[in-house]
């Protein structure tokens, strides 16, 4: 496995960023379960939201510096890819679990709380895909696509764009 | 300089299938990735920086980089399963 990128995962960094994230997310699930205060709930929407996408800053600026060789962190091994992937899904599936509450109870038709439930669902979603992302690099299925297309590429035989985008 | 964009034959007849929508999203996307395909925000690397892989919606989008020859291939687009526990 060639990921440079995935020498994030298990850092110290990692573990605060996606605990808190777990952690704020959990507290925003009990206050739905709760029926608490709508100003309450939208608080707690967005600092979910808050701390998901700074996650996210903090792995694309990861995978940024490892494409580029800036990287400081060391190797990390499969193990600690798996234990990031199960993390992973428990958040995507506390986010995933919100949604749900949140349609159950109605709370989706509040227009205080819209915002903040628009944007849970899109960060839940890219949760997801980078849980599938570390579960490609683990089982490169791939290989077979990228070859066949190489070998189509090098005899001629790809479609250029515009002849797909009419 | 954006990469040239070529779709290898399956994902040229895999597009062909897709509603007007998705096809458009899926254009957007690999657009996106053909002028900066290193920005994380658009694909995530596979293996080095030259495979890599972009999502839109359910879509899974594998994308092939020739640096030297600037080109993008799309070579594969395939509707991706669901994530599952490591054991």
């Amino acid at each position: 496995m060639a990921l440079a990128a995935t020498t994030f995962i298990g850092t110290d960094t990692w573990n605060a960023e996606l605990y808190g994230s777990l952690s704020v997310s959990s507290r925003l699930k009990a206050a739905i379960a709760n029926q608490s205060a709508q100003f309450k709930i939208a608080a707690f929407f967005w600092k979910t939201n808050r701390s998901l996408e700074s996650f996210f800053d903090k792995i694309e600026t990861a995978v940024r510096n490892a494409e580029n060789g800036k990287s400081k962190n060391g190797p990390v091994n499969r193990a600690n890819i798996e234990k990031g992937i199960n993390d992973l899904i428990n958040l995507y599936e506390i986010l995933d679990s919100i949604h749900q509450h949140c349609v159950r109870y109605r709370l989706n038709n509040i227009s205080r709380l819209a915002a903040g439930f628009g944007g849970l669902r899109r960060n839940a979603d890219k949760v997801e895909e980078l849980a599938i992302w570390l579960q490609d690099s683990l089982n490169p299925d791939f290989k077979d696509a990228f070859a066949t297309a190489q070998a189509e590429f090098e005899n001629g035989e790809t479609v250029p764009a515009s002849e797909v985008c009419r | 300089m954006p990469l040239e964009i070529r779709y290898s034959k399956q994902s040229a007849s895999y597009l062909k299938n897709l509603d007007a929508p998705t096809k458009r999203r899926v254009h957007e996307k690999v657009a996106n990735v053909a002028a900066d395909y290193l920005d994380p925000k658009n694909s995530y690397p596979l293996e080095g920086s030259e495979k890599r892989s972009a999502r839109v919606g359910k879509y899974r989008i594998l994308l092939l980089i020739f640096k030297d020859k600037n080109v993008l291939i799309v070579a594969e687009i395939a509707s991706r399963g669901q994530i599952y526990r490591e054991t």
